[in-house]
């Protein structure tokens, strides 16, 4: 099974946020997957892509599968996350107060995703920040509770 | 127990009928929508205040079945449009999100 897509992520749209990742959820649902394993992707795919609408200048997010592997890739053109052990600390959070009132800036996105993924790569530096998440595809990958 | 079974003068549904009739495994309730990702259960009814196109992305990734938005909170008929499509049941009420609980609780809805 192979499968790409790439989706362009729009700053500061509280609207558009989540379509990337309910397109990933579709698509693993499309695959066959189970339910956990398609929680675990979405989950993912979500707080990064809604990583990106909150404190980013604009990005994008690359969906993969291949040689039972399944990557997100996500890019973002900064400003970069300063001190990322910090950013990792649960409850810790820079989001403004819009974000606050959509519902974010829980302190959690970074620690769910990190949970979520079976490999996780994050770098940054003030021109932007990339964050690259591996999940491996077994058979439990297609059963309900995987 | 159908989210159908949920309705009463206090609940107003505000999808179309049929998005009542899932079944449903009790509640979850949070403002935090990332706390939502990581602890809600499938098929829960999400009890929250925070009414955008968001709360309802986040219970089609965790397949929830309703969200009652507590304490009058604004839904958009975008909001109504999304739901609709993800068959997501949106119910309104004028109760605070402990009063739900609790009147859920006092219902047999839980």
């Amino acid at each position: 099974m192979e499968y790409y897509k790439h989706f362009d992520i729009v700053p500061h749209d509280f609207d558009l946020a989540g379509a990337m990742s309910s397109e990933v959820k579709r698509t693993l649902k499309r695959f066959g997957f189970g339910f956990d394993f398609i929680k675990r992707v979405s989950v993912a795919a979500y707080e990064a892509e809604i990583n990106i609408v909150i404190h980013s200048f604009g990005g994008y997010a690359d969906f993969r599968i291949q040689n039972n592997r399944c990557y997100l890739q996500f890019i973002d053109i900064g400003p970069g996350i300063p001190d990322i052990p910090l950013a990792m600390t649960p409850g810790y959070s820079t989001a403004s107060e819009e974000s606050q009132l959509n519902g974010f800036g829980a302190g959690m996105g970074l620690i769910n995703i990190q949970k979520s993924a079976d490999e996780m790569s994050l770098i940054s530096d003030p021109n932007g920040t990339v964050l690259k998440l591996k999940f491996f595809i077994t058979e439990d990958s297609y059963h309900a509770g995987s | 127990m159908l989210v159908h079974d949920i309705l009463t003068n206090d609940y107003r549904l505000l999808t179309e009928l049929s998005t009542a009739n899932h079944p449903y495994e009790g509640v979850y309730a949070s403002d935090l929508l990332s706390v939502v990702l990581r602890s809600a259960s499938q098929n829960a009814v999400l009890i929250t205040i925070i009414a955008n196109l968001n709360t309802i992305a986040v219970a089609m990734l965790m397949d929830l079945p309703a969200i009652i938005f507590s304490e009058n909170q604004v839904v958009t008929q975008a909001m109504i449009e999304k739901a609709n499509l993800e068959n997501i049941a949106l119910i309104s009420t004028s109760l605070k999100t402990h009063e739900v609980i609790l009147d859920l609780k006092a219902r047999n809805c839980l």
